[in-house]
């Protein structure tokens, strides 16, 4: 099983040797709340702005001189390009993540892939459930069913 | 619920956030009044972004004031309104210029989630003198099949899926609730 076309994002990037200050920065202009930190195209941690914020306030650091390593999760959970929907999925719930990063055969980062999307995608296939419904009801009140419908009047 | 005072320095909110695994602060002044609201997102774009010491910030100075806010007795329905019209998540919950609870998104959709989950389970007995029970029955499954999967993915998503699957949730539960009202 392969990816829904459009699921597999661009990823926003940021490379090891930012300080937290520009990591901000790059987060608040870009309007986003997590980045993938990059050394040589090969994805080495995981910041959120929450991360960011917590450790420069927490520890009382000067946010210039606080590299992005010291605030990075450097666990990567990354996902091979040839993957699909459900190794997402279950990569993420096993985690507890919401992004995941994409990698080809070499390690280096091509895309990554969001929980909101894979989200989106489901309430697609809700609306399609609903509409499975409302084609049973209007096909029974057609048929004549002793059972009226207030939904087959619609 | 997490409540902090306005003149708190941000290293006092950004430890409180953390050892209290939240990402959101009711801001309360000095009669314990609630005037605003402080996220995680405040303190990296008003702190860490702006300023070279952060640390020597207060709560008033990076805090989100014009709290929007409801009454304990608000209906789940009109607080997602709320929530789809200011673009926030949360809304706290203020009697008597107190602020005694909040309300998350996620509750919402967790309380949607159960009642349509209830619905699902209890169609079957419902159903069971229609004449297209069997298709119920497809429907039925069809829903736990995408419940089971909503569970999993609900933690993960942000503000805006989940207002679109509330949306979705809600529609499809009104559907069912009208169906065993005639069936019952």
């Amino acid at each position: 099983m392969t990816f829904p076309e459009g699921l597999i994002k661009k990823p926003r990037t940021i490379d090891v040797y930012t300080n937290a200050m520009d990591a901000a920065r790059t987060m608040e202009s870009w309007n986003i709340g997590s980045l993938i930190v990059t050394e040589e195209q090969r994805p080495v941690g995981v910041v959120t702005d929450r991360d960011i914020a917590l450790t420069v306030l927490g520890k009382e650091l000067d946010p210039e001189a606080c590299g992005i390593r010291d605030c990075m999760n450097s666990d990567v959970v990354s996902l091979q390009e040839t993957a699909g929907t459900s190794e997402a999925i279950d990569l993420m719930c096993r985690n507890g993540i919401r992004r995941l990063p994409v990698v080809d055969d070499a390690g280096r980062l091509v895309g990554i892939v969001a929980s909101d999307d894979l989200v989106l995608n489901l309430a697609h296939e809700l609306t399609e459930l609903a509409s499975v419904i409302r084609t049973e009801i209007s096909q029974r009140s057609s048929k004549g069913s002793s059972i009226p419908s207030r939904l087959g009047r619609e | 619920m997490e409540v902090i005072r306005t003149d708190s320095s941000a290293h006092a909110a950004a430890n409180r956030m953390n050892h209290a695994a939240v990402g959101c602060l009711v801001v309360v002044d000095l009669e314990d009044r609630p005037v605003g609201i402080l996220t995680d997102r405040d303190l990296l774009l008003r702190g860490v972004a702006q300023s070279h010491s952060p640390h020597e910030l207060h709560v008033a100075d990076i805090m989100t004031p014009d709290l929007v806010h409801a009454t304990p007795a608000e209906p789940l329905e009109e607080l997602l309104k709320l929530m789809k019209n200011h673009g926030v998540r949360r809304i706290p919950l203020v009697e008597d210029d107190r602020v005694v609870g909040i309300v998350a998104m996620d509750d919402i959709l967790q309380e949607f989630s159960r009642d349509l989950n209830e619905l699902a389970s209890e169609a079957p007995l419902r159903y069971r003198n229609a004449p297209s029970h069997s298709r119920f029955e497809h429907v039925r499954h069809g829903i736990e099949r995408n419940l089971g999967e909503l569970r999993s993915k609900l933690e993960y998503a942000q503000w805006y899926a989940k207002a679109t699957l509330i949306d979705e949730l809600n529609e499809l539960r009104n559907r069912l609730d009208k169906e065993t009202e005639v069936h019952s």
